[in-house]
């Protein structure tokens, strides 16, 4: 199998190939195009979402406010008042990275689709596994692919075909920045606010 | 069209509320489907979200290029 980091591939119809760099070419493009998207976002993630501290190893997050607006019912009021209901304002802060959308598209699914005309069938010693000897096989993309649309069509009017099919989906969130995300999740949680002392003690007063 | 996967946690009752980031940026406030509380971006933090959303979206033109 080629050497995708210092071979190139490319097509020759006419010439023979092993089927191999047949499949792997497109399957090495697919990788390639997944690796660009996830290092960029890392790397957008690192330079706009985290700021470096001084000893150059520590990431902090880069936090934005944001505003919280409820009703708060008044029971000391009567429910026709006015301001029976009020609207309470607060802040709180988060990370920005909470609000990037992250969620981008990766290629999940390659088709490679052709058709093969066997021309030598060669072997090599296998190194691995209980099997002595490993098939090779070679041959040229056939041109006389069945066109199902056209069955009249002269085939050697056809050109030689490699169907490459892709699809993307979005790619799940990696498991370091969920953790970061459940951090702060649970670090905008309200907490019970402590009671002040003159209530402390009237509470633990038991009245006769 | 808001993204259904980007949510955040009401600080109230930690019901999800579904948001979209370019909205909150136009002052709109998304309200907990639970407890009614509306959440907004705060006036200070729109220039730096604003400035983050765009350089986000260069990447992806950029990315998209690339691998065309």
């Amino acid at each position: 199998m080629p050497d995708p980091q210092t071979q190139s591939f490319k097509p020759s119809f006419g010439r023979e190939l092993n089927i191999e760099s047949i499949i792997s070419a497109p399957l090495v493009a697919a990788s390639k195009a997944n690796v660009v998207m996830v290092t960029g976002q890392t790397r957008f993630l690192l330079d706009y979402c985290f700021n470096k501290e001084e000893d150059e190893t520590t990431y902090r997050p880069v936090m934005i406010e944001m505003s919280l607006e409820r009703g708060i019912i008044d029971n000391t009021k009567d429910p026709s008042d006015p301001d029976y209901v009020t609207r309470a304002q607060l802040t709180f802060n988060m990370p920005l990275l909470c609000l990037v959308p992250l969620n981008s598209l990766v290629i999940d699914k390659v088709t490679v689709d052709f058709d093969m005309e066997i021309t030598s069938v060669t072997s090599y010693d296998s190194k691995h596994g209980i099997i002595n000897k490993q098939a090779q096989l070679n041959g040229k993309i056939s041109n006389d692919h069945k066109d199902a649309s056209n069955p009249n069509k002269n085939s050697s009017q056809m050109s030689s075909k490699l169907k490459v099919g892709i699809h993307a989906g979005p790619l799940p969130l990696p498991v370091g920045v969920l953790a970061i995300l459940d951090l702060y999740t649970k670090s905008i949680q309200p907490l019970p606010s402590a009671q002040k002392p003159e209530e402390d003690s009237a509470a633990n007063t038991v009245s006769p | 069209m808001i993204n259904t996967d980007q949510t955040i946690p009401c600080p109230v009752c930690q019901t999800k509320i579904p948001f979209d980031t370019k909205q909150l940026l136009m002052g709109i406030q998304f309200v907990c489907p639970n407890c009614q509380a509306a959440i907004g971006l705060a006036e200070q933090s729109k220039p730096i979200v604003e400035e983050t959303m765009n350089k986000f979206d260069d990447l992806k033109e950029k990315l998209s290029k690339k691998s065309e």
